[in-house]
């Protein structure tokens, strides 16, 4: 039922390590509301950039720590052009 | 479960009570016959009176909880809302066009005065329905 995002986060535990920070004191540090807080957290919606940036600065935690986008495509080899 | 959810699920019932009761009344009331809106005396203004009761009851309601709610949380609405929304919005529009269309083709079929009326009320009250059902799907599944 639930469509799954691309985009994995930390937030639950990033909460804990700031000092316990429930998710209405998140939701109130960001502007946005705590039914928001619990559906990225749970993968339900993926927030915007602008939102993304204000909960790390919230967490006190870089980007990349706070959020990871899985992509399902396979990596492609990179083969460089023979120049001979 | 987040009060707007809660709030559109009481909507829907109440929709789904109401005009479901006053829409089987007036099945069997084109079954017997009756061709113009008068035939069946006031109750269709009254519905559409309901139904635009519901609409500004419904703005007041949110507008009012909101004001309690304020002192518990800044932000009543956020991007997800607004997303939710939007979207909620663009698939009601379709819909409403589709169903829009359907009233035409009565119309050019010539039906009576009072199926038209109700036609154009079930329209109204569908879209209605199917504007808050998508959003309660949208917040449940995800967007």
């Amino acid at each position: 039922m639930v469509k799954p995002t691309l985009i994995k986060n930390n937030i639950r535990t990033l909460r804990f390590m700031a000092g316990e920070m429930t998710q209405a004191a998140l939701a109130k540090k960001i502007g946005m509301t705590r039914q928001t807080i619990i559906a990225i957290e749970q993968e339900r919606y993926s927030p915007s950039l602008e939102a993304a940036f204000m909960i790390a600065e919230a967490l006190n935690a870089p980007l990349e720590e706070v959020f990871q986008y899985q992509s399902d495509t396979k990596t492609q080899d990179e083969t460089s052009p023979d120049t001979k | 479960m987040g009060f707007k959810e809660k709030l559109y699920i009481a909507i829907l019932a109440v929709t789904l009570l109401i005009f479901g009761w006053y829409f089987t009344d007036a099945f069997s009331a084109a079954d017997q016959g009756y061709t113009t809106v008068a035939d069946f005396g006031p109750k269709l203004w009254i519905m559409l009176a309901i139904y635009i009761a519901v609409v500004i009851a419904v703005t007041i309601i949110t507008s009012i909880i909101t004001k309690i709610k304020e002192g518990e949380i800044d932000q009543d609405f956020d991007e997800r809302d607004t997303m939710i929304d939007l979207k909620a919005e663009r698939i009601t529009s379709y819909t409403q066009a589709f169903m829009l269309f359907g009233v035409l083709v009565l119309v050019m079929m010539e039906y009576n005065t009072f199926i038209l009326a109700h036609a154009i009320l079930g329209m109204m009250v569908l879209t209605t329905f199917i504007g808050f059902g998508v959003r309660l799907y949208l917040y449940r599944r995800g967007v």
